[in-house]
């Protein structure tokens, strides 16, 4: 499955929740492109425990600084994930929102 | 997909040197024998055509820019008695994009051929081709 979202790091900070809801590990990729396509700026293997909720703080990723733009999540299994972006000058300032799956229409016909 | 059956009706001329492929929804292909494809030429086109096509489903969703996707198909021929077919495809991919790893297409691949790609999925299933009837009519003599 695939996530689609939006992050931003001027003048926001975005932090992520993924939750992993299944007994099993699950491998995700994370790209983060500047702008809705522009370039990709950022790939993030990670691999979540069975029934593990992670937060990750998007500061951590020096590329993104001073950038925001497209968020694209691919999980071999069943993901949720959350973003949470604040105001970096007026913290009452949230947004909360949960990436949506795109539908993966595949083969030629 | 569409879970109708998929109908083509073959027409071969063999005066005029063709062979017409339509759709009933008369999309149509012509063959000229001998200048054009062999329809074994036309089953790997199919194949390759097939296996772009959902390469390039996959690679735009995941936010990759691509230029150009280039499949080479060698099938390998099978002599069997009196019979000859294609024992073994190879595919070789060539993509230029951008925004992409080398590994992550590999993947992508990978799981077009196993999972997506109709075409390769009814090759190697083995499609059950079985004749539903013949219809014999009676020339008109000019």
């Amino acid at each position: 499955m695939i996530l689609k979202g939006w992050y931003s790091q001027d003048g926001w900070k975005t932090k992520l929740t993924l939750i992993n809801q299944n007994n099993e590990y699950v491998r995700l990729r994370m790209k983060l492109f500047e702008g809705e396509d522009g370039r990709l700026l950022a790939t993030l293997n990670l691999r979540l425990k069975p029934k593990e909720m992670r937060f990750y703080d998007l500061e951590r990723i020096r590329r993104v600084r001073n950038k925001a733009g497209l968020m694209l999540i691919e999980s071999e299994k069943p993901l949720v994930c959350t973003a949470q972006i604040t105001n970096q000058e007026d913290e009452m300032k949230v947004l909360y929102y949960r990436l949506p799956a795109i539908e993966e229409k595949r083969g030629c016909c | 997909m569409n879970t109708m059956n998929i109908v083509v009706k073959i027409r071969f001329e063999p005066d005029k040197e063709i062979l017409v492929g339509e759709t009933p929804e008369r999309r149509r292909i012509t063959l000229r024998i001998v200048e054009d494809m062999s329809p074994m030429e036309l089953m790997l086109t199919a194949l390759g055509s097939c296996a772009a096509i959902d390469l390039f489903k996959a690679l735009s969703l995941r936010g990759v820019n691509i230029q150009s996707i280039e499949i080479e198909l060698s099938g390998k021929p099978v002599k069997e008695g009196e019979t000859n077919y294609v024992g073994e495809v190879l595919m070789t991919y060539i993509i230029t994009a951008q925004n992409v790893t080398k590994r992550e297409v590999e993947e992508i691949v990978q799981q077009s051929l196993e999972k997506y790609c109709s075409i390769a999925i009814a090759l190697k299933r083995s499609i059950n081709v079985k004749l539903n009837s013949v219809v014999l009519r009676k020339m008109k003599i000019k």
